[in-house]
């Protein structure tokens, strides 16, 4: 829990957060999650439609980052074929730790439409590991946004100083 | 030019040999030529003036495993300077052993240079060779892939680079098709 004060009678104003380090590293990291453009296929239009003026995921710190060493999350949006598989998972080991992974409708869950295709990897997490599933085909931008609140809720219960449970 | 006065130029020039014209059955009228024949012909379609053929619209590879086990490759030519069109395939045996050896075409993507891709998705997806093609490898798939997808007889690989290429069964819910 993140207390903010900055009102304090006898003294006049001023600001103080009162909070612990892992909640306040929590805190900052939940309130920019910048996202790796990773558009596939018909999925990457939804993608850049929740980032646009209307769904505007900017309003809870997301902001789409053309390249890896930027990002903290790689939302998959779309077919994942074997030979872009590859390239899938350099893009995920180039992006700095803590690093979170959406798989962005049904293809990317578990290949979706073609998954009886002799090309579509059944699911990105046969690739990199998954946060969150975000289900459709393609999920509407509503449905992404909620995606990046779930994932910002995980994000908040994650402790990073503390050993154990 | 119709296609059967296309048919009469072709016999005029390789002979009426082994040649054989097909336009009872639905779609387009065809000559299915033996394979020898493709690159002088081919030269001869574009070259020539009255036919003047300067556009490949369209190279296939089709797969039948019907009585007999056989390739066919399909060639759909243009003429844009006269506006009419024809439809060539030839026929390749695909015996049980050696099959690749018997799959075996002149390329023709040294007189249309748009049939130098189109080749290459047909040997990706079929295994069919073009012989004297400048750069020949797989278009759309990985060079490591084993295998050609659209053959009748295709068995899908279990693993590529360690990826299982089946989905896992997610409580008891068993996904039909996919072994």
């Amino acid at each position: 829990m993140i207390h903010l004060h900055n009102k304090m009678p006898s003294e006049g104003f001023f600001g103080a957060v009162f909070t612990t380090v892992d909640q306040a590293l929590n805190w900052f990291r939940l309130s920019s999650v910048w996202y790796l453009l990773f558009g596939l296929a018909c999925c990457g239009i939804e993608l850049m439609q929740t980032g646009g003026p209307r769904a505007d995921i900017d309003r809870i710190g997301s902001v789409p980052r053309p390249t890896p060493r930027q990002s903290d999350l790689m939302i998959v949006a779309g077919t994942l074929t074997y030979k872009m598989a590859s390239r899938l998972r350099l893009l995920y080991d180039q992006m700095a730790e803590p690093k979170y992974v959406i798989a962005m409708g049904s293809c990317a869950n578990c290949g979706g439409l073609f998954q009886l295709s002799y090309s579509v990897v059944k699911g990105v997490d046969k690739i990199v590991p998954v946060d969150v599933y975000v289900p459709g085909c393609p999920p509407r931008p509503e449905a992404l946004t909620e995606g990046i609140l779930k994932l910002q809720e995980k994000i908040r219960k994650e402790r990073f100083l503390v050993k154990g449970p | 030019m119709e296609a059967r006065d296309i048919l009469e130029r072709i016999k005029r020039i390789i002979g009426e040999t082994d040649l054989v014209w097909i336009e009872d059955l639905p779609g387009d009228p065809h000559l299915i030529i033996p394979k020898e024949k493709l690159r002088r012909l081919a030269i001869y379609l574009k070259g020539d003036q009255h036919l003047a053929f300067d556009t490949l619209m369209c190279l296939s590879g089709v797969h039948n495993m019907g009585e007999q086990d056989e390739m066919e490759v399909v060639y759909h030519l243009y003429s844009v300077r006269h506006q009419h069109q024809f439809v060539l395939k030839i026929k390749l045996d695909r015996p049980a052993f050696f099959p690749h050896f018997f799959l075996r075409v002149d390329s023709i993507s040294e007189i249309w240079p748009a049939a130098a891709w189109m080749e290459r998705e047909a040997y990706d997806m079929f295994g069919i060779h073009f012989v004297g093609h400048s750069d020949f490898r797989r278009l759309l798939l990985p060079t490591d892939w084993e295998g050609h997808p659209l053959q009748k007889d295709y068995q899908e690989a279990g693993a590529y680079r360690g990826v299982s290429t089946t989905r896992e069964e997610i409580e008891g819910i068993v996904v039909e098709g996919i072994t």
